[in-house]
């Protein structure tokens, strides 16, 4: 058993980091987010366990990681869930095939590429006891991630949350999200990581996660309108917020019973909430500080410590790396990018799309995570794709800047849509 | 041509010649092979002293040694560490065809893998050298005793 005392100064050095690394990344243009990834990865074995591994393991017990495991759990339930509530319908209205067809492509197009370059990554870094179909099918999938919860956080933190544009992207992202982890529960037992046995089977996972989004959207945002008319008429009450995150939590549990990741069902919960924005905007006030400021950290330091970059040396393997760096983002930006511009929208929306879905981050750690327990992929390839989800993740905001002025954001946000 | 036909055109071309690719991919690697392993903990019996070998010793200093050595592995890249007292020496080299071969300024690491089963090698044989010593050479066998994840 941990001692309490020992948890709550993993949070507090976790804070401390997290607020520091990430004021300085604001300072460098960078959206905080990306700060908090880096931070996450310095407390880890990259540097705080190499320099001072004895602190390293007082502060960060493996009993520990259990518990701020469960807290960041839930902090990324009730983020995804303020996302899902923070969706505009307006704006998504008759984009909906355009952000499925974006959102596909920019998913099998860098999977394809994914698959080609295990054909040369395969004889120089797989594992012997891994088969081509195995690792190549890891290797699809890891560089065809898009990271829902880091793409929304940029968005809002560059302003283009409202934008038609970042609503095509979070819509877009959102529907990858979805293809994503039902592909990856489709893929992870092809690559030999088991499923849980006492889990639903993929028949019954991937019809069983539809029906309940139409559900919810359906029957659920009718039975949920009466939250809009009670805010209305009382304000967000104590009862009213533990309501709706009732309704969060409960959703993301069906989700992960059903063999989709919680964050789905969290999202989807918002998606049903009443459009209110006045309810939106006390929901921010009420929970989106906490959550971003307390418990999304834990997410990202808990990734960190999972993490080890120093693994990687060598010219050679560095040469790799960029092929994989390579890859990742020419597979994304052109699939995002092309399949933009055939359904109409004009270059820079295109271009800032392709972009955007490019930002991997978290999710891609938690994959990645899996493949290197699974025995999937080498500590080195490990390594180098972490590096290819910081570094995707650090090239969005200067692009999209390029691209996207701030004020263009501005105008773009306030004209109708 | 309609809105609903143009889309369905465009989700077959972006999405469908993609998962052709990565079909083909699979097919054609098929037949690949990874590296061996040999990432692990491994008891190296050398059947003379390499201490004087290095000293370009070698009749008189046969006896045999045991050194417990560490391979490190980035698909053919491979380091081992060990072989001397009191502080290890790092090998640097590579493995191709079952056959390593690391090396530092003065010594030479030559082996084949032996035996392995599906996770890798686990009995090597093979030989050490010295540049400076062209007729002395160490013989060993290396034992895998641990996996390193």
């Amino acid at each position: 058993m941990v001692e309490l005392a020992t948890l709550l100064l993993a949070i507090a050095v976790i804070l401390i980091t997290t607020r520091a690394v990430s004021s300085l990344f604001r300072r460098l243009n960078q959206p905080p987010v990306i700060g908090e990834m880096v931070a996450g990865i310095m407390l880890g074995p990259s540097l705080l366990g190499w320099v001072a591994p004895d602190i390293s393991s007082a502060l960060f017990p493996t009993q520990s990681q259990a518990l701020l495991e469960g807290l960041s759990a839930l902090g990324l339930v009730l983020f995804m869930f303020l996302v899902g509530m923070e969706h505009d319908p307006v704006l998504m209205r008759g984009r909906g095939p355009t952000a499925v067809l974006i959102s596909h492509a920019s998913m099998t197009i860098p999977f394809a590429l994914g698959m080609v370059l295990a054909l040369f990554l395969y004889p120089r870094l797989g594992e012997q006891h891994v088969s081509f179909t195995q690792f190549a099918l890891f290797i699809g999938t890891s560089v065809s991630i898009t990271a829902f919860p880091v793409l929304a956080r940029m968005l809002v933190d560059s302003g283009l949350a409202r934008t038609p544009v970042g609503v095509l992207a979070l819509t877009a992202a959102a529907v990858n999200d979805v293809t994503g982890w039902l592909a990856l529960a489709a893929v992870l037992p092809m690559m030999g990581v088991g499923r849980d046995p006492h889990g639903l089977p993929l028949w019954l996972s991937i019809p069983g996660t539809v029906l309940f989004a139409l559900l919810m959207l359906t029957v659920g945002r009718r039975l949920l309108a009466h939250i809009g008319t009670r805010f209305r008429s009382r304000g967000l009450t104590m009862g009213l917020l533990a309501t709706m995150l009732l309704v969060a939590i409960l959703c993301a549990w069906t989700t992960e019973q059903l063999g989709v990741h919680p964050l789905f069902g969290a999202f989807v919960a918002g998606l049903a909430m009443p459009r209110d924005p006045a309810l939106a905007d006390a929901m921010r006030l009420r929970v989106l500080d906490v959550t971003i400021v307390l418990l999304l950290p834990l997410f990202f330091a808990l990734s960190g410590l999972r993490t080890r970059v120093g693994l990687i040396s060598g010219a050679q393997m560095w040469l790799y790396f960029a092929l994989v760096l390579g890859v990742a983002i020419a597979g994304k930006f052109s699939g995002a990018a092309l399949s933009a511009r055939a359904t109409g929208l004009p270059w820079r929306e295109a271009a800032s799309l392709g972009v955007l879905v490019n930002t991997r981050g978290l999710i891609e750690l938690v994959v990645l995570n899996v493949g290197l327990e699974a025995g999937i992929i080498s500590p080195t390839l490990f390594t180098m794709l972490v590096l290819m989800a910081i570094v995707t993740t650090l090239m969005t905001m200067p692009l999209l800047s390029l691209l996207y002025p701030r004020g263009a954001a501005g105008r773009e946000a306030a004209a109708p849509p | 041509m309609r809105p609903g036909l143009r889309w369905l055109v465009l989700y077959f071309v972006m999405t469908a010649i993609p998962v052709g690719i990565g079909v083909s991919a699979l097919h054609f690697g098929r037949d690949l092979t990874a590296p061996v392993s040999l990432r692990g903990q491994w008891t190296v019996r050398t059947e003379s002293t390499i201490a004087a070998a290095r000293r370009c010793l070698p009749a008189r200093a046969r006896g045999e040694e045991t050194y417990g050595v560490e391979i490190s592995q980035a698909g053919r890249e491979v380091a081992v560490v060990g072989l001397t007292r009191p502080s290890p020496t790092t090998f640097r080299g590579h493995v191709h065809d079952g056959t390593l071969v690391a090396r530092t300024e003065s010594m030479i690491v030559r082996a084949r893998v032996d035996r392995q089963d599906d996770r890798g090698a686990t009995r090597m044989v093979g030989t050490i050298r010295f540049p400076r010593c062209p007729l002395v050479e160490v013989p060993f066998q290396a034992h895998r005793e641990q996996r390193l994840t």
